[in-house]
């Protein structure tokens, strides 16, 4: 009886040992609360959410592929400081381009730069060039997203301004002409070859 | 002590063949109310739900899994939360339990916010396991944070358990600014 009773008290220590452990084991979010009245117990869940840093930045047509804009001067208009619409572009009937952009990590600059070594754009045969400075940008958005001014030298910038917070999130037209203030010998002038490629880069701190 | 003498003898009496062991009888006692509400799994430490908004992705209106919980949940699936509420009350004074949220906080990452109305969660019941939901529990319906205090998740009868696995998701319906953006969820279940 001795031996049974041990056995018994034994395996009863066992299974209630492990029905309590079952059904209460070691949370720190579970919370029991007892009473006969109004009753209320909480528990608790974190979250964290990890956004990076990211910048983007669309001139033009969005494929990847280079706009050429192309001013074609009237021979009874040269030099007449008749502005010349551009064709080529993606917005704008061809006279501009679709300009975007997004970031969320602070002011973003846009800076204009391009290939012809400060000379502007190169006749396609002769000494003879055509200032970045005869080539005007107008953005459909000057309070948001203004267009840096084109320079032979490059260097000019622009200051998208921010939606909220780091974020900026902002898009316009840019329209281009051609100011036609000067007389200059016939030909083409421009062109990737010939120091003709701007080049817009945005950064962001 | 008085609750385990009937059980004692209950076992030495069949220990000793004077009665077969073909049926028993389990005594509830008629106790007062009781809640019992876990959120989240073994270990020492409030669960956290992890988000990692891929660079090209932030903003993009395309919800976000959460990519980790830790720690990890012994009864739901890897990636997601117990949420168990029970409410028990006297037999003759049946009541209504209900499960809130308070996600009124908005993640905070500096002085820049990410509002909890971003976050949803997806819900399903979890197996069995020595801390599952066993015997039918009532599930949570899946849902979104409203960014309210009190937030209705559920209303159930006592001597019920609401219980599931959740699975968080950031909707990532905005572009925000770059940060780790942390905050929390006060889950409270109340029986008036």
């Amino acid at each position: 009886m001795n031996t049974k009773t041990k056995i018994l008290k034994t395996a009863l220590a066992l299974s209630l040992g492990t029905a309590l452990a079952g059904a209460i084991p070691a949370h720190a979010e579970r919370t029991t609360t007892t009473g006969g009245g109004a009753l209320s117990t909480t528990a608790h869940v974190d979250f964290s959410i990890v956004i990076p840093r990211f910048l983007t930045f669309r001139v033009g047509t969005a494929s990847g592929t280079i706009d050429l804009i192309t001013f074609t001067v009237p021979a009874a208009n040269v030099g007449d400081s008749t502005p010349i619409a551009g064709t080529g572009g993606d917005a704008g009937a061809g006279t501009a381009e679709n300009v975007s952009v997004l970031g969320n990590g602070g002011q973003v600059t846009i800076t204009e730069s391009n290939n012809s070594a400060g000379a502007g754009l190169a006749h396609a045969t002769l000494a003879e060039n055509i200032p970045y400075t005869e080539i005007t940008t107008t953005s459909s958005d000057t309070a948001n997203l203004q267009r840096p001014v084109l320079s032979n030298a490059g260097g000019n910038t622009s200051l998208p301004v921010l939606n909220s917070g780091n974020v900026t999130n902002r898009s316009a037209t840019w329209t281009y002409a051609y100011a036609n203030t000067a007389v200059h010998s016939a030909g083409t002038y421009g062109t990737s070859a010939k120091g003709g490629r701007v080049t817009y880069t945005a950064s962001m701190p | 002590m008085k609750t385990l003498l009937p059980l004692l003898l209950l076992a030495a009496l069949a220990a000793s063949g004077a009665i077969d062991a073909n049926a028993a009888t389990v005594v509830i006692g008629n106790g007062g109310g009781r809640l019992i509400l876990q959120v989240g799994s073994t270990g020492g430490t409030i669960n956290k739900v992890n988000f990692s908004i891929p660079g090209a992705s932030v903003g993009n209106g395309v919800a976000a899994l959460s990519s980790s919980v830790t720690p990890a949940s012994p009864t739901c699936p890897a990636n997601t939360v117990l949420i168990d509420a029970q409410a028990r009350s006297q037999a003759a004074n049946p009541r209504t339990a209900t499960l809130t949220a308070n996600s009124s906080t908005p993640l905070t990452a500096g002085t820049f916010t990410i509002p909890f109305t971003q976050v949803s969660w997806s819900s399903s019941t979890p197996g069995g396991g020595p801390n599952g939901c066993l015997n039918a529990p009532i599930t949570i319906p899946s849902g979104t944070f409203n960014g309210s205090v009190g937030q209705a998740l559920i209303t159930f009868n006592t001597s019920r358990r609401a219980c599931v696995c959740a699975q968080f998701s950031y909707l990532n319906q905005n572009v925000v600014s770059a940060g780790t953006y942390t905050g929390r969820v006060t889950y409270t279940l109340a029986m008036p």
